[in-house]
């Protein structure tokens, strides 16, 4: 025999769509019908509380962007993709050189971060270097045009988007906040 | 939907300007692609933004579905509409994205955040509505893309089953649990938190 309607139907109903014999439980069944305004409710709610849109200029920067990376010679990931690993690649080139005078001074000398570095590790092959794709980048200006007007790491990490600042600090394991709040 | 045909063009001069950009793109004409690209860029970054909730990601995930898209257009074939097709690829493009990058662990908040004084009744809804987006990116992946696919895109639920490659059944099987879960998660929670933080003091 027909009992409650399944969750597909409950949504044709909501839709005001559905079968007959759908509708007639639906007239008949109280716990249903509350279930149906429910859904509507939702779908509602959920319809209003869509994306902003954007300002109209934008859609002429958009196909820009999409036409120049296109036509680029070689397809490179956005700039903010690798942001990160730019800024973690020359806070960790800063630990490693910086540190060496003092490590260099013998036995007993405090060897502060590069000490728990190991000893030797394999250099990454050029393809798999993500390090110097990024230098490249700064080399050729694109990263700075990217990252804006900043100083220092803390005025940088500033600049990010709260997860790329996230992905930041834990590759330092120290917070890298600037002046946002 | 699928189609957004430009203003005085009739329905069926859109799709054959589309059609000739499709093949005109599959002989590597990326001017040709251009018109896809200013035909189904605002779907494209629209469903990107409604599945990632906000801009900066929407932007890079949009532009690198119709990067992948340019791609792979050797292999459209026709057999669906350009548009399912190009939905296809940015959904995928929003779940990588999503998979590459873990979603910040964020609780849901537990009521409206504090504005002070009584927030003007405008105020109040897009609070509301910037909890009902966040709770839409904590859904399940099916619940949420056949959610955004079918609420805000206006598409069928044959044209959400092409682009999720699923059946009717389970599009409407998942639209179901997605809605019953946002009920259960924000839009009772906002109702019933948004009263005593009006009635009482802040925390």
């Amino acid at each position: 025999m027909w009992g409650h309607p399944a969750d597909e139907r409950l949504i044709d109903l909501a839709e005001g769509a559905g079968d007959e014999r759908a509708r007639q439980h639906l007239a008949a069944c109280a716990s249903c019908r509350a279930q149906v305004d429910e859904l509507r409710a939702t779908l509602l709610e959920v319809r209003a509380a869509d994306a902003p849109e954007p300002a109209p200029l934008y859609w002429q920067a958009f196909r820009r962007e999409v036409a120049r990376r296109l036509d680029a010679p070689r397809p490179r990931p956005s700039a903010r993709w690798w942001l990160v690993p730019a800024l973690a690649a020359g806070a960790a080139a800063a630990v490693f050189v910086l540190p060496r005078p003092w490590a260099e001074r013998g036995p007993g000398a405090t060897q502060p971060v590069a000490a728990t570095l190991p000893a030797w590790t394999p250099l990454p092959t050029v393809d798999e270097d993500e390090g110097l794709a990024v230098l490249q980048a700064f080399a050729s200006g694109d990263a700075l045009a990217s990252v804006g007007e900043c100083r220092d790491l803390a005025e940088c990490a500033a600049e990010l988007g709260e997860r790329d600042r996230e992905g930041l600090e834990s590759a330092f394991g120290a917070p890298a906040r600037g002046g946002q709040s | 939907m699928l189609t957004t045909p430009a203003g005085g063009e009739t329905q069926d001069a859109a799709r054959e300007a589309e059609r000739a950009a499709i093949l005109a793109s599959q002989r590597g004409d990326t001017r040709a692609f251009d018109l896809l690209v200013e035909r189904y860029q605002r779907g494209v970054y629209r469903l990107c933004y409604r599945y990632l909730n906000n801009h900066e990601d929407a932007n890079d995930v949009a532009q690198e579905a119709f990067l992948r898209a340019y791609k792979a257009i050797g292999r459209f074939r026709g057999d669906s509409a350009f548009g399912t097709w190009m939905y296809r690829i940015a959904v995928n493009a929003c779940l990588n994205f999503r998979a590459a990058r873990r979603p910040p662990a964020e609780e849901l908040p537990e009521g409206l955040p504090d504005r002070g004084l009584a927030a003007s009744e405008r105020l109040e809804r897009d609070e509301r509505s910037s909890l009902v987006r966040a709770a839409v990116t904590r859904l399940p992946e099916r619940q949420r893309a056949t959610l955004i696919l079918k609420v805000y895109h206006d598409l069928s639920h044959e044209e959400v089953a092409r682009i999720l490659g699923s059946t009717v059944g389970t599009v409407k099987a998942n639209l179901f649990h997605a809605l019953a879960n946002l009920r259960k998660h924000v839009v009772g929670a906002a109702t019933s938190a948004a009263r005593p933080a009006r009635a009482g003091g802040r925390e």
